[in-house]
């Protein structure tokens, strides 16, 4: 099986098979479209990718690796949020700052179904909450001017779930 | 290399840090965000926008989210007085109402052009506008008029994909022909209910060949003044036809009709039960009779339309608790079941509702005061079939 390697941005060097590296949008751009040739043992770059995120994107990708692409999604079919597989669930049993890192690199690296099922856990963070606790649950500033969190939540009162 | 290992030591080390540097969730790319939010629904999106600035932003500039939500104007919760106008919001579709006297748009002139331009839905209950209001929105793709009181429409085009018109007599109806015309060759849909005078003018054939683009359309009379003439109507104006895709549009529409769609108020005489019997292969019924709904229509219609998935019935305060029990005896294939207005429900009716179907939007359904016994249910309910694992 066919290996390449890729460096992070702290220098480490990993040593991956190809299958799982593909798992990337951007990895398997540059090996099929620009034709970075593996076998040259020159690593790819990975400029934005921490060694630590990558080693845990990986983990990710060898358990995904034989997914089937998933169906095209209708963008007016509801969002499911409570179809997370249980093993992702557990992967992503990891502090905020983790996840976050690994959702920049997953959109750095163009993974989809790894972006996806991160978004899924961080709105399942976000439901049922009102506007305070959400502020407390992320650690957010509230940066609106005096009085104009008044003003959004009288202009929130014109607003309801469309039918 | 351990798992982990170097990461944990970083966020040792600037645990004070963190504590300054606001955390990276509110920074995360905007495509980022918006695929957060899209799994959200209306009511957490507006707490997500009263957090921060940015999240604020990032609700609005989407059309994916915009699309939740549907503003109102004026809201339900200000029937007294009538706010200002709410600036900017998310909303993709706009709703303008008003039901004590007219809303002139004119009201709010300085207010719509701002928004106007991301407003796919527009819908117009009892209010008086000007058509050229439409000019500031490009983008609209569905028009919604109940009695609404529209201007003239000069030269314009619009790009409509779905016309609805329920439309009293003193209404102006060449501006709907004008409408029509306007958005020839987008229409896709379209819906009219509107008085006799203006159904006379056109011939359905005629006119679904001169619109090949539409394919769903219903005609309706309900507000016409003259019940005799409605009566002989019954057979020509009151259907809707639902095109399929390789089918050619009916002429005749008994045969092959899926959907049929009955509303009449109280002035109109009635159609005959045996109306239901033209038209065997109905998929969906709406019946809806103001103070003339019988048991045995309910009864002639469930027991001739076995087919029937969808059944929408009002008001039931003319009916019995018999009329349920007809639909529960007849109508094995039933998915959604709405009931309009005040209904007469045993016991047993209840409980086969609520074993059988999913309720939805379910109102009010409680003990009436006055009949032992019997449920009532008041404005809306609806019900679909309870899902596979649920159901009994």
């Amino acid at each position: 099986m066919s290996t390449i390697k890729l460096e992070t941005s702290d220098g480490v060097k990993f040593t991956v098979k190809t299958q799982v590296a593909k798992c990337s949008g951007t990895i398997r751009t540059m090996l099929e479209d620009i034709g970075i040739n593996p076998q040259d043992g020159e690593a790819i770059p990975l400029s934005n990718v921490h060694s630590t995120i990558l080693q845990k994107i990986l983990v990710w990708a060898e358990h995904h690796v034989d997914d089937p692409e998933p169906p095209r999604d209708d963008a007016d079919a509801a969002k499911r949020t409570d179809d997370i597989c249980s093993w992702d669930e557990d992967f992503l049993k990891v502090d905020q700052r983790t996840l976050f890192d690994v959702m920049l690199a997953a959109n750095y690296l163009d993974m989809k179904q790894l972006i996806a099922v991160c978004c899924k856990t961080v709105a399942n963070m976000i439901k049922g909450k009102t506007a305070d606790q959400i502020r407390k649950t992320f650690n957010i500033e509230n940066d609106f001017p005096p009085g104009d969190e008044d003003k959004i939540r009288l202009r929130n009162q014109f607003c309801e779930e469309r039918r | 290399m351990p798992k982990g290992k170097s990461y944990d030591s970083r966020s040792s080390k600037a645990p004070k840090r963190a504590r300054v540097v606001p955390d990276p969730l509110p920074q995360l790319p905007q495509e980022i965000l918006e695929q957060i939010f899209l799994n959200l629904n209306a009511r957490d999106l507006l707490h997500v926008r009263r957090t921060c600035l940015r999240w604020r932003d990032a609700v609005g500039s989407c059309p994916g989210l915009r699309d939740k939500f549907r503003l109102t104007y004026p809201p339900r919760k200000f029937w007294m007085t009538i706010p200002k106008p709410p600036g900017t919001v998310p909303a993709s579709t706009v709703e303008f109402q008003l039901f004590s006297k007219y809303l002139k748009i004119g009201d709010i002139d300085p207010w719509w052009p701002q928004i106007a331009s991301t407003v796919t839905c527009l819908v117009m209950t009892r209010c008086e506008f000007p058509l050229n209001m439409l000019r500031h929105a490009p983008n609209l793709k569905s028009l919604e008029l109940y009695f609404a009181r529209i201007g003239p429409l000069g030269r314009m085009t619009t790009r409509l994909e779905s016309l609805e018109c329920v439309i009293g007599i003193d209404s102006k109806h060449c501006v709907i022909a004008e409408l029509i015309q306007s958005s020839k060759s987008s229409l896709k849909k379209l819906v009219l209910d509107v008085s006799r005078c203006y159904l006379k003018t056109i011939s359905l054939p005629d006119f679904a060949q001169a619109h090949r683009s539409i394919d769903e359309l219903t005609i309706v009379n309900s507000t016409d003044d003259d019940p005799k003439s409605l009566c002989s109507l019954t057979f020509t104006r009151f259907y809707c036809i639902k095109k399929d895709e390789d089918e050619p549009i009916l002429t005749n529409p008994s045969e092959s009709l899926r959907y049929l769609r009955i509303r009449a108020n109280e002035r109109v005489q009635l159609p005959s039960a045996k109306v239901f019997a033209l038209f065997p292969h109905l998929t969906e019924l709406i019946l809806v009779l103001d103070y003339q709904l019988s048991d045995v229509l309910v009864k002639e219609a469930c027991r001739t339309l076995t087919r029937l998935e969808r059944l929408t019935m009002g008001d039931g305060r003319t009916t019995t608790h018999y009329a349920v029990a007809y639909i529960r005896r007849y109508c094995r294939d039933l998915k959604h079941l709405t009931l309009l207005g005040y209904w007469r429900l045993k016991k047993t009716d209840k409980q086969y509702l609520e074993q059988n179907m999913l309720a939805r939007d379910l109102y009010s359904v409680h003990n009436s005061r006055t009949i032992e016994h019997y449920f009532a249910i008041e404005k809306i309910a609806r019900f679909d079939r309870r899902r596979a694992a649920g159901g009994t």
